[in-house]
Formats: structure tokens, C-alpha cells, sequence
């Protein structure tokens, strides 16, 4: 009986008959269909979830969720879930090949587990790989807890981790001191957006954003979209501005050109205060330093002399002009960047991204005119700078062999006019937490370090990306201790990985994964070299939902938990994850079993913490999770004892909120909300730190990282560690043969979630009504000039000879040179039943390798220059999408 | 002083041991702890549990110091370490770092 049958209008009859008997909860939780974590509330009836709608206590949400939410409650009751451990009776292993899934119980397969685990920690703990998905990956704390505790550094967030996030993320920790930027969208009147969506769908902070968003543009804040497609943010734009795939940094450097040699639109206050444009810059690029005290040297006018940057005497520092310095003629950073941007004329612009170069300098002036530079405003009694004018970035413009400057270069325009974490500009989510009144916790702040420049207070990870780690030879599989400004590493799945260990002659490979409901096999890039990878692999153990692509394999599959399942303290910290940024209210809710888990299902967390202890690791893990929870005191996890989820989940709220508020009360309560101070919010006027419009240190890093490449003979490009933003091409825009004359290139569908929700069918029902979600958008003056009609079936086909097919939508809102596919689409797993066939796998057209890596932050390249040809069935293996023309 | 000091995570590879006893004629300050262990084990331990490029010098962000159970951050560094609990023959210090690098 489903879910309707049993709770049609009927029921409520019976409840009538019957009050007593009757349950009906409205059950305080937290969403994890994506990463954003929205507040929920899960009405049960009887042990039944029969709605999930957003819990207006919250204000992750303030009560919306978004389609993705309110249809959880179709993968919580999906026939198609997994219910019991299973063992692989192949031994043959490959895409499509069937396992031949054996039922064994828990005692066998973890008995299995733990006896492999046992005998790797011996040889070598470093062989086993801990592999987590993007969307799970805030909720998957034991994970890494259980790497640190086994000895291994090698764990990753595949997929999303390498296409999403190494270049927004290491820009926002550095200017921004937070995971990811947005505008201040209460006080925002000009938002100018390079391929993001944030506030029309994407996943962090999203239904909050949304709101935000929708009521800034009711009360008229100016919207420009810079993105190869006019979807959800540019479709509710007052205007698109179609550019070439990943050029945006030359539209931005041109737009910071304008700003600043034509306009004279300067925050010059800010520049000198906030940022390094005022250190001095010697001929060879670097700082010129203090002899004395190593510090960076300014040039003060009042007196006419050398300075260290914190002189109380340096009031007046030079923006420009020509300086002695230790002997040098040095010029401060501005000069130098000022100088630079020239050469980022609006024509040369118009001829790398296609924007007209009026239009670049059109933009440049409207965006520049909204920041009012020098205004004020009062909030809260205090007089602060009011700046509001916005540009922000994401997965579009960054997602690119040029991942870094691209991103310097958009956000450069905030600091050029001093619209940064500020009123009505934009800011980080939440980089500045002064903790609960009666608690003080959490508790965190930006400071000053290397140089003055600006260190998070807070990070997602342990190593941070300013001041960068010492770049040191690598030990783990993904060269992130070589690569110090990077997250997570494509080489953890590269065609090119085997080449990579043997320069660096790593002494190990990869025997063992543990699996947490990542499908790499879909979510990297290409296939074939994904299952490469992963055929390599002795041993892989899947926690899972559904049985998917990538369960093909895997030995042993262990049936996980879902979110309505499971207890986690902390869904949406650190607040710079996932947290409505600006005024407001500072929220912590929890996620608790809506339901408890139903047939064999465990939560993977509980299993892995088992794991744990039955390794003998128990004092380990516990100390990796006291030290990444921050946990001390009465509540430190005791070395010695042995402790389930619950447990810790009750002392992580006891250590943040007090005695008195532990797991049961926020079982009760769902959410414990405080109002956020000013000096929070827009904290940039209230502490005394900068941050770099100069890239100096990247001079340095290249060198340090670019020696140790050398000696193992990986070439290391230094173009691309210049301390001015550049931009830089892609492999996509030097192919030079006619045939392959548009760019392919992804985004992120309203209604799905990458892979993962496409086997949910309200979701597939809302996918198969949109005419793009399934289809490949193509401008409709391009394809009737290759003749090609709406919903013909056509090939993509790369320069390497990869091709995916897929049915064609025509239309004007893509660009002329660009074709767009949503989503991580095109599932072929039969135990998918929903998503089998449907849509369009764009990612197996991206290589994978390091040639198609940014050499800065490992980021993967994810536009592909392709052919499109008609394809020579036009056939029934597309009727899945031909039910969208309805 | 009697001192208890313990070491996990990765730092313990460069100790080589897992804990250490060490006696002071009076509490020395986190920092002036840590100095002696730098001594000790080299300076490795030192660029491994501090960061260099400031001075005085900052816990990296990876470093965790437990003194006695309580979580030590870099405004207490010149604080002198606590007497030991009631229940306990000395103070105990944890000094743990989590991997510097991990995401792959
Ligand atoms: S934005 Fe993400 S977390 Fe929020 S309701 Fe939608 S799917 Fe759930």
C-alpha cells in the first residue's frame, strides 16, 4: 500500500473515531537533498511521513523549501532502495557488468570490512581511500574524523568537489574569508552575476537566497547575468549579457580597466585600508620589505618616506606613483595593477568573451555608479559604508583551466569600489560569528597574518587557503600538500593518475575505498577514465540509497540510512557553508530521525564509527572528532569509551548552547536562533585586516611548487600564478578545427540535484514537463543553420573523439557558439528505473588529466569544444524525453 | 610541575612516541611548552604545530592543544599551563594535529 492509498480522506475519518490512538507529529529537521541543508518539518501521521514542508522557526528557509525538499518524502518510500547488505558474486568487474548482488547480513559484511581494514592499517593505512558526494558531504563529519583516525590522507568529495568549488572557494576564504559570496540582498541595488545562480536555485543557502533574492528584486534591485545561458538567475535578470564560455575574466579585467583608467571610479579610502594596493612592489614583482621587521613597505606622503604597512604613521600611503625603496624604484600595488589593466581594453574583451564593448563599458559604469563610493548609512545606530553594488561568481565562470584569476578577476570589481562586506554589497556568508549571547560559542573571526592579509576564522577544511600552506612533495594520492591552494583533486580519478604517482615516485596506491554515496563513475568526467581508476581498487565497500552506476564496483554494498533517518548536530556549520548571509538571525537547527530506518538500513555514520572501535581505533576517532568538533571540557569525548552518534550529537549542542540544551532539547525544538550583531554582518569596517588585490604570494608559491614539480618533471605552467588576474585560455579555446565550433557546457537544473534526485519521480514529473531539463539547448539560428530541427537527436562529439547523445532544444536563450545541458543527467543503471535514459551525460565529454586541471587549484576544466551532428537514429531509445514534448 | 604530554594524530609521527613526561620547577606558559617540545623533537615539530611567518607565532589552523581538557587557542598560548585536576597526578597536555592536506 502507498503512501495516498493509506492516507486518503479516510484516514482522517478514522482519526476522528479514534483521537487517542492517533499520532500526528509535525517533526523539526533539516534537508539534504542538496547541500543547502534548508529547515524542515516532517508532518508524521501514524509512523508515516506524509508531507515535508519548511519550518518558518528557521531561518535556514524561514519556512520554504524548494521542489527538490518538499518531494524528500518520494525517496524516503522508493521501492528501488536498498534493504540489506549485499556481496558481488562476479569477481569481473566494469561499467554495465552485473555484479551478481548476493543478500548477506551486517555480521558478515562488516566482519569482511574490518578483517580488510585490519590487515591495510598493518601495511600501509594509506591505501585505503575514503570517497564522499557533494551533496552528502556536510553530514559525512565521521568520515573524515575516520581517515585522520585510520592514517590516511586520502579522501575526497567526488565529483562536485572538483567541478564546484576549488576556485570560488579559495577566493572567497581569501577576500572574503568565507566559503562562497553573495550580495547583500536587503540593501543590494546592483547585482551583476558571472555564472552564478545563487538565489534562483543553486544549493548553497538556497531557499533562504531565493527569498532573499525575489524580495530584493520586488523592491528593485538592478539584476545583470553575464552566463552563456539566459536560465534561472539570467531569465529573472533585468539583463542577459550572453558571453563565450569561460572568458569572464577578460569581461571583468575590461570592466576593472574602465573602472579605474577611464571612470576614475576608485574607492581610494578602502584600497588603503582594506587591501595590499598600497605595499610597495619592486621590480621583481615582490613586496618591498621593512630590513628590520620583514614587513611590507608603504610609502607615506606626509612624511615622504618608507613605511611598514601598520605604521601608526602611515595614514596617507601612496596609491601611486614612483617610490625609492631599499634602493629600488618600487610602485605601490595599485600602480602596478592599474598599469596592468590596460591592456584589458573593452575591444580586446569584445573579441575574447563576444560582449559588445559598449556593453562592457556600459556595465562598468552603471556598476560602478550604484556603489556610490564614498556614501554612508546608518543600521542599528552605527554609521557604515553603503555600497550597494554587488558582482559575484560561481561554478560558471570558475569551473575552468583559469579557475583562480577567473574568480580574482570578477571579485576585483568589489574591492576596486570598496563594495565588500559592507551595506548593500557583497558579502561572505557569515565569516564573522560572535557566538550565542549566553555562550559565546561558536566563535570565530578573520585576523590579521602573513603580511597583514586577511586568515579565515573559520574553514571547512583543516588547511586554509590564506596564508597558503608550504607546498611540500606529495604523500597523498591527490597532491594536495603540492597543490596548497587546492580542496579536492581530479588525479583521484585521472586517466593520468598512474604517470602522476610514478614522477612523484609514491611509494603506495590505492588498495581500499570506502564509499559514501558518491557516484564518481558519473559525477567526475569521463567515464572510461573513472572506471580505470576504480578497477584498480582491490576492495570497495559502498554505502548507498540505490544501487547506481558506480555500485558496478563495488565488493560489498551496505544499505544506508536516509536523511529523515538519521541525527546530525551540526547540518548547516560552519555558518560560511550554509547560512543566509546579512541581517537577520543567526540559526542552528539539527537534523533527527523523522523515522527510524526501516528493513537492514543502517546510517553509514553509525557504522563507521563502529568500525572504529571495533579497529581498536576508539581513542583515535575520538580525538579527531573533540579536535574537529572543537569539543572540550565536560563535554570532550572521553579517549577511552565508546560512544554512538547520539551521543556525540548531545555533547557537540551541550559544548555550543549549554548544559541545558542537548540533543533532546533540539529534538524538541528543532532550531536555536539569536539575532546577529551589525559588527557581524558587516564586519569589514570593524577589523583591522586586509586583503590582496596584488597576488604576491603567488610569486612564491609558484616557485616553491614549481621546484618540486621540476625535480619530479610534472610541467607546471607559472602563467597561471601571475599576482594580477589574467585571463587565460581553456584547451576549449584553442582548438582551432572549424568542424568543432561550439562549446558544451553544464548547469545546474532548478530541479535536480547533480545525479542523485533524478530517480525521484516528482522531480523526473517537473523535469519531463521543462523542455530543457532532458534536452540538449541549442541557439535556434545556429542549428537551423546546420540543419537540425527541435528534438532531433544529435551527437556531441569533443576533439578526442568522446561523444554523448541527446535530443536538441532550440532556442534564443543560449548563446550562438555555446550549447548548454543541465544537470548530471543520462543514468543507464536498471536499478534506477526513473532516471534510466533520460537526459544527457555531459560529463563524459571532459577529460580528465591534468592537462585539463588548473595547475593552481586542481580545479577540473569543464568546458569541451564540440561538433554537433545529427545522429543516425532518431529512434525509441529517446522516448523518455519525447514524453517532455507533452 | 609535573607534566603529562600526549600526542595523536599526525603529530605523533614526528614524535615517534606517543607521550611524554617532562617536570618544570614552575607551570610553564602553553608557548614556552611548546617551545621546549620544538627543542626537543626538532624543528620540524615547531613548522608542523606553529606557522612561521608571524611573530609571535600563530597554532596553525590544524593544531589543537588540550590543556587538562580544554581546548587552547592562540590567544592563551602565553598563559601558564594548568594545575593539574584534583583526580590526576599531573597536568596533562594533547597535542593533535589533523592531516594539513586532506579532500584528495
Ligand atoms: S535548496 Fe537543497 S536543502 Fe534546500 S530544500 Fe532545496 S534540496 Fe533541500
Amino acid at each position: 500500500m502507498n503512501v495516498h492509498q493509506k492516507y486518503g480522506p479516510q484516514i482522517w475519518e478514522d482519526k476522528k473515531r479514534d483521537p487517542k490512538n492517533w499520532e500526528d507529529e509535525w517533526i523539526p529537521s533539516a534537508c539534504t537533498i542538496c547541500y543547502g541543508g534548508c529547515s524542515i518539518q516532517a508532518h508524521r501521521v501514524n509512523g508515516t511521513v506524509i508531507k515535508i514542508e519548511g519550518n518558518p522557526k528557521s531561518p535556514i528557509g524561514s519556512g520554504r523549501l524548494c521542489a527538490k525538499g518538499i518531494s524528500g518524502i518520494m525517496l524516503l518510500y522508493d521501492p528501488n532502495r536498498l534493504n540489506t547488505p549485499l556481496r558481488r558474486t562476479n569477481p569481473n568487474k566494469g561499467i554495465n557488468v552485473d555484479p551478481g548482488w548476493k543478500p548477506i547480513s551486517w555480521d558478515e559484511a562488516l566482519d569482511e570490512v574490518v578483517t580488510r581494514l585490519k590487515k591495510l592499517h598493518v601495511e600501509d593505512p594509506r591505501q585505503l581511500v575514503l570517497q564522499v558526494t557533494t551533496t552528502l558531504a556536510p553530514s559525512s563529519l565521521v568520515f573524515f574524523p575516520f581517515g585522520w583516525a585510520f592514517g590516511t590522507p586520502n579522501m575526497w568529495v567526488a565529483g562536485g568537489g572538483v567541478h564546484c568549488g576549488n576556485g570560488a572557494h579559495a577566493s572567497g576564504g581569501i577576500t572574503h574569508a568565507s566559503w562562497s559570496i553573495v550580495p547583500d540582498f536587503k540593501h543590494c541595488n546592483y547585482a551583476l552575476y558571472f555564472g552564478a545562480s545563487k538565489g534562483h536555485g543553486a544549493g548553497h543557502v538556497g531557499t533562504p537566497n531565493i527569498t532573499l533574492a525575489a524580495d530584493a528584486r520586488e523592491r528593485g534591485m538592478h539584476m545583470v547575468v553575464v552566463d552563456p545561458m539566459c536560465n534561472f538567475a539570467a531569465a529573472k535578470a533585468d539583463e542577459w549579457v550572453p558571453i563565450r564560455p569561460g572568458t569572464d575574466a577578460a569581461m571583468a579585467l575590461a570592466m576593472a580597466n574602465c573602472l579605474v583608467n577611464e571612470f576614475r571610479i576608485v574607492d581610494t579610502e578602502y584600497l588603503r585600508t582594506k587591501t595590499n594596493a598600497v605595499y610597495l612592489i619592486r621590480p621583481d614583482g615582490t613586496y618591498a620589505r621593512d630590513p628590520r621587521s620583514g614587513k611590507p613597505l608603504v610609502w607615506d606622503d606626509n612624511s615622504g618616506a618608507t613605511k611598514p604597512y601598520d605604521d601608526p604613521g602611515a595614514k596617507h600611503a601612496a596609491l601611486e606613483g614612483m617610490y625609492q625603496a631599499n634602493g629600488e624604484s618600487c610602485q605601490p600595488a595599485f600602480a602596478r595593477l592599474k598599469e596592468h589593466l590596460k591592456k584589458y581594453t573593452p575591444k580586446r574583451a569584445e573579441e575574447i568573451t563576444g560582449v559588445p564593448a559598449e556593453t562592457i563599458r556600459r556595465v562598468a559604469r552603471e556598476f560602478g555608479e550604484a556603489a556610490r563610493v564614498g556614501s554612508t548609512i546608518v543600521i542599528d545606530g552605527v554609521t557604515l559604508p553603503y555600497r550597494p553594488a554587488s558582482a559575484i561568481f560561481f561554478r560558471g565562470a570558475q569551473g575552468h583551466k583559469n579557475s583562480m584569476h577567473n574568480c580574482f578577476a570578477v571579485d576585483l570589481l568589489n574591492h576596486i569600489v570598496g563594495c565588500a562586506d559592507v551595506v548593500g554589497g557583497t558579502l561572505g556568508f557569515n565569516p564573522v560569528c560572535y557566538g550565542h549571547p549566553e555562550t559565546g560559542r561558536p566563535h570565530y573571526v578573520p585576523r590579521a597574518d602573513r603580511d597583514g592579509l586577511m586568515a579565515t576564522g573559520v574553514w571547512m577544511l583543516p588547511h586554509v587557503p590564506y596564508p597558503p600552506a608550504e607546498p611540500r612533495r606529495p604523500d597523498s594520492l591527490g597532491f594536495i600538500e603540492l597543490f596548497a591552494l587546492s580542496h579536492v583533486s581530479p588525479i583521484m580519478a585521472s586517466s593520468d593518475q598512474e604517470q602522476c604517482w610514478q614522477k612523484f615516485k609514491l611509494p603506495y596506491r590505492p588498495k581500499m575505498m570506502i564509499n559514501y554515496g558518491a557516484n564518481s563513475i558519473m559525477s567526475v568526467g569521463n567515464k572510461d577514465a573513472v572506471a580505470a581508476s576504480l578497477k584498480t581498487y582491490d576492495f570497495i565497500v559502498s554505502f548507498d540509497i540505490f544501487l547506481n552506476e558506480f555500485s558496478d564496483f563495488a565488493d560489498i554494498i551496505l544499505p544506508d540510512a536516509c536523511y529523515l533517518e538519521v541525527v546530525d548536530p551540526r547540518p548547516n556549520f560552519p555558518f560560511i557553508f550554509n547560512h543566509p548571509a546579512g541581517e537577520g538571525e543567526w540559526g542552528w537547527p539539527i537534523r533527527q530521525p523523522v523515522v527510524q530506518p526501516t528493513h537492514d538500513r543502517r546510517s553509514a555514520r553509525d557504522v563507521m564509527l563502529q568500525l572504529a572501535y571495533r579497529l581498536g581505533l576508539g581513542a583515535e576517532i575520538n580525538m579527531a572528532l573533540n579536535s574537529y568538533y572543537g569539543l572540550d571540557g565536560p563535554e570532550m569525548l572521553d579517549p577511552s569509551k565508546v560512544y554512538t552518534m547520539e551521543e556525540i550529537a548531545d555533547r557537540d549542542l551541550k559544548h555550543n548552547f549549554g548544559p541545558e540544551r542537548g540533543l533532546a532539547w533540539f529534538k524538541e525544538h528543532g532550531v536555536i536562533t539569536w539575532p546577529k550583531r551589525v559588527d557581524e554582518v558587516y564586519w569589514r569596517p570593524f577589523l583591522d585586516v586586509r586583503i590582496p588585490i596584488y597576488h604576491e604570494y603567488l610569486i612564491d608559491l609558484v616557485q616553491r611548487t614549481g621546484s618540486i614539480c621540476r625535480e619530479a618533471g610534472l610541467r607546471l605552467d607559472p602563467s597561471y600564478y601571475g599576482p594580477c588576474p589574467e585571463w587565460l585560455p581553456c584547451p576549449s579555446h584553442e582548438v582551432t578545427d572549424p568542424d568543432f565550433d561550439l562549446f558544451a557546457f553544464y548547469y545546474r537544473d532548478a530541479v535536480q540535484c547533480n545525479g542523485f534526485t533524478m530517480e525521484n519521480p516528482w522531480l523526473d514529473e517537473a523535469a519531463r514537463i521543462d523542455p530543457y531539463s532532458y534536452r540538449i539547448a541549442i541557439n535556434a539560428d545556429t542549428a537551423r543553420r546546420k540543419g537540425l530541427a527541435d528534438n532531433d537527436v544529435v551527437w556531441l562529439q569533443t576533439v578526442t573523439g568522446r561523444r554523448v547523445a541527446g535530443r536538441i532544444k532550440l532556442t534564443q536563450a543560449v548563446h550562438p557558439e555555446a550549447v548548454g545541458i543541465a544537470a548530471c543527467a543520462g543514468h543507464w543503471s536498471k536499478h534506477q528505473p526513473i532516471a534510466q535514459g533520460k537526459g544527457v551525460f555531459f560529463n563524459d565529454l571532459l577529460e580528465v588529466d591534468f592537462e585539463h586541471t588548473s595547475p593552481v587549484n586542481l580545479n577540473l576544466d569543464l568546458c569541451t569544444k564540440v561538433k554537433v551532428t545529427r545522429h543516425e537514429d532518431q529512434g525509441e531509445q529517446y522516448t523518455a524525453v519525447v514524453i517532455g514534448q507533452a | 610541575m609535573n607534566m603529562r604530554v600526549l600526542f595523536m594524530g599526525v603529530i605523533a609521527n614526528f614524535t615517534g612516541e606517543r607521550e611524554l613526561a617532562l617536570s618544570f620547577n614552575s607551570a610553564p606558559t602553553v608557548r614556552g611548552l611548546l617551545d621546549e617540545l620544538e627543542r626537543h623533537y626538532g624543528s620540524e615539530f615547531g613548522a608542523r604545530v606553529f606557522r612561521t611567518s608571524s611573530t609571535p607565532r600563530l597554532l596553525q589552523m590544524y593544531t589543537r592543544i588540550f590543556v587538562n581538557g580544554n581546548l587552547v587557542g592562540n590567544e592563551d598560548l602565553d598563559k601558564p599551563v594548568s594545575a593539574a585536576p584534583a583526580d590526576k597526578p599531573s597536568s596533562e597536555v594533547l597535542v593533535y594535529l589533523l592531516p594539513a592536506a586532506c579532500g584528495g
